[in-house]
Formats: C-alpha cells, structure tokens, sequence
C-alpha cells in the first residue's frame, strides 16, 4: 500500500519534500474516442493520448490530457480540469475541465455565416466509476464525460469516452 | 491556456478568407443576372432527350448487366456540348483515351486577358443513367449558360469549360484531365444541380452532418485546401438570387472514412491531388428520390432552382477569374 499511499496523501516529513512532490504525480497513457455537435462543426474520432494528474491530497487533484484522434480528419484533444476522488483501492473520480479541439472536423455555414475558423472550446462533466488504484498503479476504464462545444457559431453537445486509462504514480 | 485559446484565436482571424472586392463583385453580380432561365431549362430537356435516345454503354463490357449500368450513355450529349461550344465561337478539344471503356473529355478555354496562365475550371460530367436530368444534365446546362455569359466577355483568368466523360463509371474523365492537364488556380464542379424541394423532412443526410430539413439549399462543398473558395462563394452570392448555400467543409484533403460521401463526384480526383476544388450540388440521392433511376426526368426538376444554381455559378467563376 506505500505507492498508493504516496499518491494519495501528503507527506509530513519535510525531509522528503522532494519525494513527495513526486508522490502526488501521476502519468500515463489512456485510448478514447470523442464527439463534438454543434449545427456549424462536428469534430471527433478514436485515437489514443497522455495525461498527467496532480493530486493536492489524498481526494482532490488537477489534470492534463492531451489526445490525437482520427476519424474526421486528426485533431488534437487538449483537457485541463480537476475533480474528488474516493480514497481507497475502488477509486471513482468525479471531475469536471475545459476542453480545446484542434484540427481537423467537418465544418458548416450557418446562416451567412462562414464555416468557423476557430478552434473548438468546451466545458465537460465527467465521470470515471470503472477506477481503481493498487501500489501507485491507477487502473480506469469506460470512464464518461459530457458537456458542451462551441467554435464561436454555435453550441452543441459533446462526449468524450476513455475506454481504457493506464496511470503510474511518479513516486513509485 | 486563457493565453493559448487567444492565441488560437488570433491565428484563426488571421487566416480570414481572402475577400473579393466591391468591383468584382458587382461585376460578377452584374453577369450573373444574365442568366437565360428558359435556355437553361431547354438545354436541360435537349440533354435528357438526347440521353434517351442515345446508344447505350456496353454494360457488359462492364462486368455489370443490372438495369442502371445497361442504361449508361455518353456519346450525343458530349456531341451536343461540343455543338454548343462550336456555337459560342470556340474550339472545342478532345482528350480522347481507350481507358475501356474509352474516355472523352470535351474542353474549351477562354484566355484570360491579364492572366493568362492562372486558369479558372468549370465542369461537368455529361455522361448519365437513363435519362439523367438532374444526374447530370443540369450541372452540363449550367456549364454551357456560364459559358454562354463569358464567351464574348474575357476575364483576367483563363476559364477552361470541361464536360467531363464517365463521372458514373468512377471519375474517370476528371482523373485523366487531373493527370494530363495544367492544373487550374481553383475548380468548381457541378453535379446535380436541378432538384428542390421546400418541404420539411424532404432533405435526407448522414450522423453529423446538420443539414436544414427542407432540400431546397445549395451545398457548396470544399476540404481545407478549397476553404477560402467557399467563402468566397458565400460572399459573392450573399444577397442574391440563388438558393441558399450551405457550405460543407471537410478535413483535410478529404479523404478521411467518415467524410467520403463528400468526394462522391470529379472534384475528388483535385482534392486528391491537392488542388483547389469546389463542388455543387443539390446533394443527390440524399434529396432526389428520381437518383440513378429512370423517373430522373426533366419535369421534376425547378426552374427557378437551377437559374439560381446557374447564377451562383457564374458569380463564383467571374470573381474568381477576376479577383486581384
């Protein structure tokens, strides 16, 4: 239980300072597939990414993803966000972020309106209930996250789904 | 990353479509009136009789004897553009290649006045199932009435009229012009142009694609080589008498699996080749229940639709051809 221990909580001694901040950091790799829909774009397809995680104590953290997927063209996935996790072996993360999606998708006018030139923003909800964490190892799939999408025209919905999340705690 | 979004932002601005100016576009707008809606309409009709009466592809010779590939004809309706040609004081080229079944294409070109060597393509297949009125004798109609329009007027750009052969067998009279010819500046490519229908629920589509529900619109469609065509296109015609253009933008050179419905006519062999293309089109069977069927006949087709059609054309083509 030390790594998980490491990952999940502060540590006290001021003596391992540097080992902790290690400890509260976790990388890893996760395949996904993702949709955005608004009546000016849809973006989205399947492809793989990285992602970081900065756990502040043993329940709340910040994250990093980035993703490139494939289907409609390639576009690159850019998440920031934080969220609670439960402590324990079982640990669901509930989260909530901002997304940027850039490159390739299928673009439409609207009205007069040209086919936007912007990147598209968007604001997600997630949830990651399949999650577990044994000796520093993070272990998540079917994980859930929906919101909204907009490229400056209009708004729709969007909807990310990690099939399978791999993460290993820096402080291992 | 509120530094990054700005950023972005920014760049996105930057890269604004390159405008076409108060003048051209007035003169565009100016030609474009002259659309002759009768005459278009007529052309229409001579083609779909034409077709009808036309011998027939050798469908066998096509590995194929269904109903569709043994009503395939090509031969009077490129005679009939060629004719026409002829009757616009041009000289109208041939291509011809034993491709099995053998290909002709049916070229003119009006030389620009100030630039010459920078070409401006308008094309249309001219080949068609049964009697083809809407699949592909609209977009030949269309093509010839431009040509009509700019004949006795020149623009600074090359306009280069090409009626393409053998669309239906799988582009490929527009692959052999791709591979022998200069390549044009931009291209716009007409195929099915003619039918509309106002009713809800009358346009069909695809997942992801947020197309209106009544199919009375143009789809202007283009990838991301082609993007600033299409704006422009959309701010030529803005204001006038043409259908309402949605503009379809694919990825990339489009050719990714979810978006190959878009490249399903003889702008993908320039996409392909990383060409500037433009294609229009009333989205065909996604609209026409008459598709590669023998009701495709002139009578379900609307005049007023393709006279718009006709005049977003010739607009599209004069700015182009005459744009800084």
């Amino acid at each position: 239980m030390k790594g998980l221990l490491l990952c999940a909580a502060l540590a006290s001694s001021p003596a391992a300072a540097e080992a902790s901040l290690r400890s509260r950091v976790t990388v890893g790799l996760e395949s996904l597939g993702a949709i955005s829909l608004t009546s000016a774009r849809t973006q989205g397809g399947i492809g793989g990414g990285a992602h970081a995680a900065f756990a502040f104590d043993a329940h709340w953290l910040a994250y990093a993803r980035a993703a490139w997927l494939f289907g409609l063209g390639s576009h690159t996935l850019l998440r920031v966000g934080g969220g609670w996790q439960r402590e324990g072996v079982w640990r669901p993360l509930l989260h909530g972020g901002v997304v940027l999606g850039l490159g390739g998708a299928l673009d439409f006018s609207v009205g007069d309106r040209p086919p936007s030139r912007a990147p598209t923003l968007g604001v997600v909800l997630g949830a990651a209930l399949l999650r577990f964490q044994v000796e520093g190892v993070t272990v998540s799939a079917l994980e859930l996250e929906a919101g909204l999408s907009t490229e400056l025209i209009a708004l729709g919905p969007r909807a990310t789904l990690t099939l399978l999340s791999l993460g290993v705690c820096l402080g291992l | 990353m509120s530094r990054l979004v700005l950023l972005l932002l920014l760049s996105a601005s930057a890269c604004a479509p390159g405008l076409i100016d108060g003048p051209v576009a007035d003169t565009a707008r100016a030609i474009a009136k002259e659309v002759d809606e009768a005459r278009l309409y007529a052309d229409v009709v001579s083609l779909a009789g034409l077709h009808a009466s036309d011998t027939r592809v050798d469908c066998a010779a096509l590995n194929s004897t269904a109903d569709t590939w043994c009503n395939l004809s090509n031969a009077t309706a490129r005679r009939f553009v060629e004719e026409r040609f002829r009757s616009l004081g041009l000289s109208p080229e041939f291509d011809t290649a034993d491709t099995h079944p053998a290909t002709s294409n049916v070229l003119v070109e009006l030389r620009g006045t100030s630039k010459p060597d920078e070409v401006i393509l308008l094309g249309a297949h001219f080949d068609a199932f049964f009697m083809g009125a809407d699949d592909n004798s609209s977009g030949v109609a269309v093509m010839l009435e431009v040509a009509r329009l700019l004949a006795t007027r020149p623009l600074a750009r090359t306009v280069r009229f090409v009626g393409f052969d053998f669309e239906e067998i799988g582009l490929i009279g527009s692959t052999r012009h791709v591979k022998a010819r200069s390549r044009p500046k931009v291209s716009l490519v007409l195929d099915c142009v003619g039918y509309s229908d106002s009713a809800k629920g009358s346009q069909g589509s695809l997942p992801g694609f947020p197309t209106p529900s009544a199919g009375d619109f143009l789809a202007a469609i283009a990838n991301d080589v082609s993007r600033p065509r299409v704006e422009e296109v959309l701010q030529v015609v803005k204001g006038q008498q043409t259908p309402a253009v949605l503009a379809i933008i694919a990825p990339g050179l489009g050719a990714g699996p979810l978006s190959g419905n878009l490249m399903r006519s003889d702008h993908a062999p320039f996409w392909l080749a990383g060409e500037s293309a433009v294609f229009f089109t009333d989205t065909a069977n996604f609209r026409n229940p008459n598709y590669h069927t023998r009701s495709d006949v002139p009578d379900t087709l609307s005049q007023a639709f393709l006279a718009g059609v006709a005049r977003a054309t010739a607009m599209s083509v004069v700015a182009w051809g005459d744009a800084p």
